[in-house]
């Protein structure tokens, strides 16, 4: 049988139908590296049909064979039910195993045990909004998120951070310069029991369902960079996205404030401040006035989540 | 003896090794992965797993219990990474051939069926086959086993519940509960149906095949099993043996002819209910997109 490292010089020698194959059959022969692989690359359709049911199904069982990383993605999913059934309680069980061999697992461990949260993981209150605007809707939940879980939060993609993407017409993520911030998208693999917390307080706080929303992104923005003026809305998609949520992970930055270009309204939350809005009217059609910008950061680094919500189940 | 389980094995002599030392047996020898019969019941599924019990050349394992067991690690929503450990296990020591040369035929429970994707996820090379009855004939056959027949298929329905099954169907409790034994029989057939539509599209390894084609066109059906299971057989002679010769659960003299008499006294007498059903389920299906009849037909021209 072919080696996996063999497998691998194939993919990377653009042999990948030959490679695939290779290590389809030592993946099958229960070699949990090359399941992790396969599992990776199935739940991304990388050189293979994208499958993320199937995807779940081999980090589940790469992990019972043994392989840590696949254990702690595996346990990532079962928390948010992304791709499969979702077993909260099963999970924190899991999470509390890891945080004996990994702090950052510790971590997500201790800010849920902090919380307050029903069986299934939901928060048991939400503290009610301030109304800033009616046109467009607009409202700031102070101090939803602690200062230890935007720490976490920060922390958990500090090591991603790439140049923001943002939609063009043709519904592909793109470069461009209208967003000088650094952004990482903290997708589904990498959204521990913690973030899938606060996700579903989210949710909470919006009145909508987790499975709504699109992987949390947590943006940086160093001094100069900013989100010039836009809308989050979606033209022309199946399932559009009628609401916003800003989570302001610090404060101890100048300008970057959030500002409503066409009403004036400016937002400068403080730590663990969420400004909710909606980028729609009624129906499917785009509210003019939520048209709104990222001005900015004249001093000191700003780091802000992103949580866009669709209109319908967004998670496979 | 037709059900590898512990309630038919009785008293028979065991032989007991440690589990542990089995496995790393199998995973020494690489034995090939088993070839698999998966099926919704009341379709000739023991019938043709017999029909593998050709010396030499295959065996065909009927129910192993170490399936079932895989299944009640599911039911009890065990952590997931048990099941696929276990699942694991199961599949390496189903490769164990009885004879030398030989390759075994497994027929599971169709209980396992809703754990169907994680067998293709865990095992990329297998080959397997899709039986299932056309839904009249499944409901007749419901139909004239009486109140076991109808007390089975709610038994069946309540596990497919438990295992996720019936969420495709958006049905509420009080949906399910108001339905009739047949109704209830009917989304249990539509349930599988539905899982082996999915997987016959996904995995070149699997063909489908129903048992009407079976009972009528048996050489043809076996032959084309012996090319996608690699196995050399001799299908004509398979088809006049005991498996399609004798009652697959006492061993009786049984033919095709009686086969077909009883179906259509079953029918018969249940011909108003099961019509009423079927025009019921065939609506389910269109809304739930289940295709009545399931793709990758084991004797379709070219495959």
């Amino acid at each position: 049988m072919t080696s996996l490292q063999q497998a691998i010089s194939l993919i990377n020698a653009g042999r990948s139908d030959e490679g695939v194959q290779a290590l389809r059959q030592i993946a099958s022969s229960g070699d949990p590296q090359a399941l992790l692989l396969l599992a990776d690359m199935t739940w991304s359709g990388n050189l293979v049909p994208q499958d993320p049911a199937r995807g779940r199904l081999l980090f589940e069982y790469a992990a019972a064979l043994g392989h840590g990383q696949a254990n702690i993605v595996a346990t990532n999913l079962l928390a948010s039910g992304i791709a499969g059934k979702r077993d909260w309680r099963l999970a924190l069980q899991r999470l509390a195993e890891e945080g004996r061999e990994a702090p950052q697992r510790r971590v997500a461990a201790e800010l849920i045990a902090a919380m307050d949260l029903d069986p299934n993981g939901d928060p048991r209150t939400i503290p009610a909004p301030l109304t800033l605007a009616d046109e467009p809707y607009a409202r700031l939940f102070e101090g939803l998120f602690t200062a230890d879980e935007c720490k976490h939060l920060i922390g958990v993609v500090q090591q991603l951070f790439e140049p923001s993407m943002v939609y063009r017409k043709g519904q592909q993520a793109v470069r461009d310069t209208i967003r000088t911030s650094d952004g990482a998208p903290l997708h589904w693999l990498l959204e521990d029991p913690a973030v899938t917390a606060l996700n579903r307080r989210i949710a909470a706080a919006t009145q909508t369902e987790y499975e709504y929303g699109e992987a949390l992104q947590v943006l940086r923005y160093s001094p100069g960079q900013e989100y010039r003026p836009h809308f989050d809305f979606l033209e022309g998609v199946p399932n559009p996205r009628p609401w916003t949520a800003l989570i302001y992970l610090n404060d101890d930055y100048e300008g970057g404030e959030t500002e409503f270009v066409r009403t004036g309204l400016k937002v400068r939350g403080k730590l663990g401040d969420m400004l909710v809005f909606r980028n729609s009217t009624s129906g499917d059609v785009r509210d003019p006035l939520a048209e709104h910008a990222g001005l900015p950061v004249t001093s000191g680094t700003k780091y802000l989540a992103t949580r866009w919500i669709r209109a319908r189940r967004w998670i496979p | 003896m037709t059900f590898l389980t512990d309630h038919e094995i009785g008293e028979a002599p065991l032989a007991v090794h440690p589990r542990a030392d089995c496995v790393a047996e199998a995973k020494r020898r690489q034995w090939p992965t088993p070839r698999l019969i998966f099926h919704s019941a009341y379709c000739c599924s023991t019938l043709l797993a017999r029909a593998f019990d050709i010396p030499g050349v295959s065996f065909g394992l009927k129910e192993p219990q170490i399936l079932n067991d895989v299944v009640g690690l599911q039911l009890r929503r065990v952590d997931p990474r048990q099941v696929a450990a276990a699942m694991d296990v199961a599949l390496l020591l189903l490769a164990r051939p009885l004879g030398p040369g030989e390759l075994n035929v497994v027929k599971p429970s169709n209980l396992i069926n809703p754990l169907l994707p994680l067998f293709t996820a865990m095992r990329t090379d297998l080959r397997g086959l899709f039986l299932h009855a056309p839904l009249e004939t499944f409901l007749g056959s419901i139909a004239r086993k009486d109140i076991e027949g109808r007390a089975w298929v709610r038994e069946l329905m309540w596990k497919l519940i438990q295992l996720g099954q019936a969420e495709r169907f958006g049905f509420t409790d009080e949906d399910l509960y108001r339905q009739t034994d047949l109704q209830v029989g009917a989304v249990g057939w539509l349930a599988q149906q539905a899982i082996f539509a999915q997987a016959a599209q996904n995995h070149s390894g699997f063909r489908t095949l129903d048992s009407e084609t079976l009972m009528s066109r048996p050489v043809e059906c076996l032959a084309a099993l012996g090319r996608l299971f690699d196995l050399t057989l001799d299908a004509e002679a398979v088809a006049k043996g005991p498996a399609f010769r004798t009652h697959s659960k006492d061993r009786s003299h049984y033919s095709p002819e009686q086969r077909q008499q009883e179906r259509e006294r079953g029918e018969e007498l249940h011909a108003r209910e099961i019509d009423m059903v079927l025009t019921w389920a065939e609506r389910m299906a269109g809304h739930a997109q289940i295709p009545m009849h399931l793709p990758a037909s084991l004797l379709e021209a070219g495959r």
